[in-house]
């Protein structure tokens, strides 16, 4: 399953992520984290998980993280996915 | 929650609170956002295409959610708004908080930090890593509108005296000349110039972002500040992705603005280990070559005139698109008054 369209779940609040999502022929996945330096291989592999989980083999992933625990990833991610599969209204 | 602030007395409010936080209201915004409490503003941003404004928030409120706040509703709308990489020009003392909210910085001067969101530069020149080539290398930022002889004497000479050149063409579709056209034209006018190659400038060179009041035909509105901004990110960012160690310009006799531009190089690229090379003009016969006197010969009807200055590639594709330029023409023309 590809990224069919931009999408973006999430907000900046504090210990939560936003996630965005767009077509790309490869899956990209760009995190950026106030907490990258300890745990962004973490956030990287809950993000990977989900991804695969849904079956997403391209998209390019912007991810803004704000210190979020690992079922707000999961969650976010997922909806992200959902968005971008979603038909234009 | 946050809701938009319009009205005069809504509007009044929000100058006040920039006015605290040292700021000026700016009245050129597509949304201006504020968060209420109590039916007090107590925080506000607003957008422009997509460049973030105004954000400011209530002392009271600093170290609540509301600047967090005010930034994702910022953020929502203008990817609502088809925009997903932002900037924010702010003061330098308010980087930190806006690096906590995950934008990267992308150039400080005195008083001026701009930062960015969503993209960023590090992609954009890592999208371009397979033309980067060691060795002694020079640069040159262009509009091109149109590509004439002078700007084609300009890369050659580069070309003989570097190892590699760089030609970045300003991207913004904003001239009379289109973007792609332009590109196009330099990048044939140069196809025989094995060491040059040609990039569109994306949203970092001469920019709406790094550089608006180019785009303008108002000259107050030119600010030092803005060319120093564009010419650092230049320095800091672009110039050392391509080695380049060299920038040739054109000598400006005419345009004041744009010698403004060369005079601001010269103080600022050696800082970055960049030499300036200015150039004479190049003239055809009395004429001194430059892209405005050829839109002029165009539309004053003057070909054969015209032919002297620009190379065969660009003269014919002048006379096949001479109506759709002249139509452009007049829409900018209208457009900036």
């Amino acid at each position: 399953m590809k990224i069919a369209r931009r999408a973006q779940a999430g907000t900046m609040q504090s210990s939560d992520i936003m996630v965005f999502a767009e077509p790309g022929d490869e899956l990209i996945i760009e995190i950026d984290s106030t907490v990258a330096k300890q745990y962004e291989h973490l956030i990287r592999a809950k993000i990977t998980e989900v991804i695969e989980r849904m079956n997403v083999t391209s998209g390019i992933f912007r991810i803004k993280d704000r210190g979020a625990l690992d079922y707000a990833i999961a969650a976010r991610v997922e909806a992200v996915i959902s968005r971008a599969q979603e038909q234009e209204a | 929650m946050h809701s938009y602030i319009t009205g005069e007395a809504q509007i009044r409010e929000a100058v006040s609170l920039l006015k605290d936080a040292g700021l000026d209201y700016d009245p050129a915004h597509e949304v201006f956002l504020g968060i209420y409490e109590d039916g007090r503003l107590i925080a506000s941003g607003a957008r422009d295409h997509n460049i973030l404004k105004m954000v400011a928030v209530d002392e009271e409120y600093q170290n609540t959610g509301a600047f967090s706040e005010i930034i994702n509703a910022l953020i929502t709308d203008a990817f609502q708004a088809g925009h997903d990489h932002l900037f924010v020009f702010t003061k330098p003392m308010y980087t930190f908080h806006f690096e906590s909210l995950n934008f990267t910085p992308l150039c400080t001067t005195d008083k001026v930090a701009v930062l960015e969101f969503g993209k960023s530069i590090k992609s954009y020149l890592e999208n371009l890593r397979n033309l980067s080539r060691r060795g002694r290398n020079s640069g040159l930022v262009m509009n091109c509108n149109p590509f004439t002889k002078g700007h084609r004497f300009l890369i050659q000479t580069a070309a003989k005296e570097s190892d590699f050149v760089y030609v970045f063409v300003v991207q913004e579709d904003k001239s009379i000349v289109p973007y792609q056209d332009r590109l196009d034209l330099v990048r044939r006018g140069t196809a025989e110039l094995k060491n040059v190659y040609v990039i569109p400038s994306g949203e970092y060179a001469v920019s709406r972002i790094t550089f608006p009041s180019y785009f303008l035909k108002n000259k107050e509105q030119v600010t030092k500040q803005q060319i120093e901004t564009d010419l650092r990110i230049f320095g800091q960012h672009i110039a050392p992705a391509f080695n380049i160690i060299k920038r040739y310009v054109g000598e400006e006799p005419i345009c004041e603005f744009t010698s403004l531009y060369n005079e601001a190089m010269k103080r600022l690229m050696p800082e970055y280990g960049i030499k300036l090379v200015e150039m004479e003009r190049k003239t055809a016969g009395e004429t001194l070559i430059s892209a405005s006197t050829v839109r002029r010969l165009l539309f004053d009807g003057k070909h054969e005139e015209m032919k002297t200055l620009v190379p065969e590639a660009t003269y014919e594709y002048l006379l096949k698109n001479k109506d759709m330029l002249r139509a452009r023409f007049d829409k900018f023309s209208k457009s900036s008054k």
